[in-house]
């Protein structure tokens, strides 16, 4: 199964799409900091969900937009406006320093763009994560898994303990959180 | 939301629509992006907006929590019984030999599915 070659045109595109959606995913982030109503908020962390899933998309990994916009735009939305019913919807005054935050970011910012110089190219064949497995992977999925998409292979048969260590991770989560509702009832 | 009749049947309309869609990303998940986490997810969601629209009571009516919980547990059990007999029939852990790789990523595919989908439509009913 070889998809058409793309036009040459269409990965510019792609790579302005991308700019498009980063930028667009840092001014939501920066209105995000500066609103005081926590539903808004709420709201507002689904959408940049949908821009982080848009990104996802951009960059050529479909199934991780799935699951952002699944998780992060539809359940993860709908756990944080339903959090912010229980707990009100105004932020305390005194809870908040500009100054710190500011500071804190800002420092954080500097570091990864100072790291960000020795990244490897986008989607560049000699990266790290490129140059050992992956190439077996791409080469041989289909031939000893019989699985055309190598994302699923991987993760299922290849990568299947990682998967597993993923569902108990979440189910975790499930049952803490059931328990603690259940604290609540008594 | 009791007053919200256009919010309820638009629902109504979606929710199988929603379902079928997640189905079909965990069926399809083979060939095309997806698989039984994103299916999972999916079909959560519908779990989701129905509760939102119709209120968790009525949700838990027809989806009450233990067999979420049940549902939740019985999808990782799947995947490591399909894992230790991979043990059991002389090989290593996870491997699907005994079952040929397609039928055992099927299996546990739908495991994850089942469990993905437990889990996050659990949280949300488990929240209140």
């Amino acid at each position: 199964m070889n998809p058409a070659p793309l036009p040459a045109h269409y990965c510019c595109i792609l790579i302005d799409m991308i700019y498009a959606l980063l930028i667009g995913m840092v001014a939501v982030t920066i209105a995000l900091a500066l609103m005081r109503d926590l539903a808004a908020v709420a709201a507002g962390l689904g959408f940049l969900s949908l821009l982080a899933a848009g990104f996802f998309l951009a960059a050529a990994a479909p199934d991780v937009a799935i699951t952002e916009a699944a998780v992060g735009a539809a359940a993860g939305t709908a756990f944080f406006v339903l959090a912010v019913g229980k707990t009100g919807r105004r932020v305390k005054k005194k809870s908040f320093k500009p100054l710190v935050a500011v500071v804190t970011s800002s420092a954080i910012f500097a570091c990864l763009a100072f790291v960000s110089v020795e990244l490897p190219e986008f989607g560049s064949a000699s990266s790290p994560a490129a140059s050992n497995v992956a190439a077996h992977y791409v080469a041989k999925a289909e031939e000893e898994t019989g699985v055309p998409n190598v994302v699923t292979a991987v993760l299922a048969s290849y990568r299947g303990f990682d998967t597993l260590g993923e569902l108990v991770v979440i189910l975790t989560a499930f049952v803490v959180v059931a328990l603690m509702a259940r604290k609540e009832e008594a | 939301m009791k007053e919200h009749v256009v919010l309820k049947v638009v629902a109504d309309i979606m929710i199988p629509f929603i379902i079928l869609f997640g189905l079909y990303v965990l069926a399809h998940g083979e060939t095309t992006p997806g698989g039984g986490f994103q299916g999972g997810v999916i079909c959560a969601a519908a779990v989701i907006l129905h509760a939102i629209v119709h209120g968790r009571k009525e949700t838990a009516r027809l989806l009450p929590a233990g067999v979420l919980r049940g549902l939740a547990f019985s999808g990782v059990a799947v995947f490591l019984v399909v894992g230790l007999a991979g043990m059991f029939a002389g090989s290593n852990f996870l491997s699907y030999d005994w079952l040929g790789q397609q039928n055992g990523i099927m299996v546990v595919e739908a495991a994850i599915c089942v469990s993905v989908f437990a889990v996050v439509s659990g949280i949300y009913m488990e929240m209140e």
